[in-house]
């Protein structure tokens, strides 16, 4: 097995207040995975990726993004792991779409010319190239979105996150985004995408871990996992009921 | 979202979007300054160079000035306290008995001043992006002792950042109790009190939400330096625009 890239250690999350959001989480990512990450609202999905990028640090155990603790250097993990937020709309912080882009590549010091070429390329990678000088907040959902990943391109991340990607898209706008992660998935990244409606990405992913209050009681194959999933409140594809492949949302 | 629309960076590839921030924000300084004291004719002068510049760099100023009608009411307001404070024979045949002419006169020419340096700061905010006008303040600051200009640029950029997310939640939620019939009532006290608990409450989640998505990339102190390369033109630009100052006041 190659060395993992991100590895969860026993790790435990307390809110202030008491509330125990992650209790005694452990597994490991390899690099080049894509992983669902599901389980009901509460379950603790978006705790744990925002563990994966330093946003949150563990009460107890430890988290090591390729091979270093995110509590002693926050600044690597986030920039090995890219994190495209559930609501988009904060995620945006320039006043162009180039802008937007640029923000990270600027925090992490490149010089101007490897910026700009990072800004172009990232965009064509999520074909935004002809909307390089729009202004992000006039943007549709889905467009928003692209420019939300072209950002975590930008700093060249290898590990991708999605925290709730589908909510608020229409079908085009899934496939859309189901076309960027595949192609990304491709293209070497380590996609990680967290949801409560597995349906539209079973196809594409190799591995499903489930949560549940805090904990994390599944970790495996599609079909290894699918048969008890709804007793944490997931609902099964569709097709796994009847016995059959489940479809690609893209085909 | 119209609120957002108003002073805000137009993207752009004119001649003055591609100034260099550190001399257009100079220019901006020099003509402020210039206006100081100055006499009407200086006035127009500058302000048919504004316009010049803003016709090159395709900037809507006007419309821009339009959508903030509430310095327009603060120029007008200029005038009447000025009208009224000011001795000297009375303006209108008397109709309003406190309001003499010179004092018309002169808020007049404070109110035309203050209008030409608002158009000059809304053309120089359309063609600048504000990463750049932080480049450029920071780069000012930098030489000075005891001032972090780095300090100083970051908490102006994220002040930046965060004014829209207000407004924005200012929209939202008095568009959703307006949806609800909350312009019945007529007592402000009650609107204000019912507007601004949840405004609150809304504006520190988004605030956090943005800090995170900044912690997220690496918001730091020290980001790139962007669109610091002076060329010939600027000098040019500059040289011309510190011309015109001084050649109005001195023609004054
Ligand atoms: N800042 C916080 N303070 C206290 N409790 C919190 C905080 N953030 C999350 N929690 C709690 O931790 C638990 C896990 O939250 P989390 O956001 O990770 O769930 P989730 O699986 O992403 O849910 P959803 O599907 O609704 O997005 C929830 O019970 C939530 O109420
Ligand atoms: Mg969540």
């Amino acid at each position: 097995m190659p060395k993992p890239v991100i590895e969860f250690m026993e790790v435990s999350h307390i809110f202030p207040g008491g509330i125990r959001g992650l209790d005694k989480v452990s597994f490991q990512v390899a690099p080049g995975e894509f992983i669902i990450l599901c389980g009901k609202n509460g379950s603790g999905k978006t705790t744990v990726l925002r563990h994966m990028n330093a946003l949150s640090l563990p009460t107890e155990g430890e988290v090591l993004v390729s091979g270093v603790s995110t509590k002693k250097n926050p600044a690597h993990a986030r920039q090995v792991v890219g994190m495209v937020f559930a609501d988009v709309r904060n995620q945006i912080v320039g006043e162009t779409v180039a802008d937007d882009v640029a923000f990270g590549p600027e925090n992490l010091g490149l010089p101007e010319q490897e910026i700009n070429h990072r800004v172009t390329k990232s965009l064509e990678a999520v074909s935004m190239g002809h909307m390089a000088e729009r202004r992000p907040y006039l943007l549709s959902g889905g467009e928003k979105q692209r420019v939300a990943v072209a950002g975590v391109l930008a700093m060249d991340s290898r590990v991708i996150v999605f925290d709730e990607p589908f909510s608020n898209l229409d079908y085009p706008g899934v496939q859309q985004v189901l076309i960027q992660m595949v192609k990304l998935h491709k293209a070497g990244k380590t996609i990680i995408v967290a949801t409560h409606d597995i349906e539209k990405v079973a196809a594409h992913a190799s591995r499903v871990l489930v949560m549940d209050q805090g904990r994390l009681v599944r970790d495996g194959a599609l079909d290894q996992v699918v048969h008890d999933i709804e007793q944490y409140g997931v609902r099964r594809p569709c097709a796994t009921l009847l016995g059959r492949e489940v479809n690609s949302w893209l085909a | 979202m119209a609120g957002l629309n108003a002073f805000a960076y137009m993207p752009g590839h004119t001649r003055v979007h591609r100034m260099d921030p550190r001399f257009k924000l100079a220019g901006l300084i020099c003509l402020s300054l210039a206006t100081v004291q100055c006499g009407p004719k200086t006035a127009t002068g500058l302000f048919f160079g504004v316009i010049f510049v803003a016709i090159i760099g395709k900037a809507p100023a006007f419309s821009m000035i339009r959508s903030a009608r509430i310095f327009i009411l603060f120029l007008v307001g200029i005038i009447l306290v000025r009208g009224a404070v000011t001795p000297g024979p009375v303006a209108f045949g008397g109709i309003i008995p406190w309001f003499s002419v010179n004092g018309l006169a002169d808020g007049l020419l404070i109110g035309w001043r203050l209008f030409v340096v608002l158009l000059a700061s809304a053309v120089f905010i359309a063609t600048t992006r504000t990463s750049a006008v932080f480049s450029a303040v920071r780069w000012y600051f930098r030489p000075i002792p005891f001032v972090d200009g780095t300090r100083v640029a970051m908490m102006l950029s994220l002040m930046m950042r965060f004014i829209p997310i207000i407004l924005d939640e200012f929209a939202g939620i008095s568009e959703a109790q307006k949806a609800r019939g909350v312009e019945n009532r007529k007592n402000p006290i009650y609107r204000i009190t019912r507007l601004i608990p949840p405004l609150m409450e809304r504006t520190f989640a988004r605030a956090h939400d943005l800090s995170l998505a900044l912690v997220a990339r690496n918001f730091g102190p020290n980001p790139t330096q962007r669109g610091l390369h002076a060329t010939s033109g600027d000098w040019v630009g500059i040289a011309l625009l510190i011309s015109l100052c001084v050649g109005l006041r001195l023609m004054d």
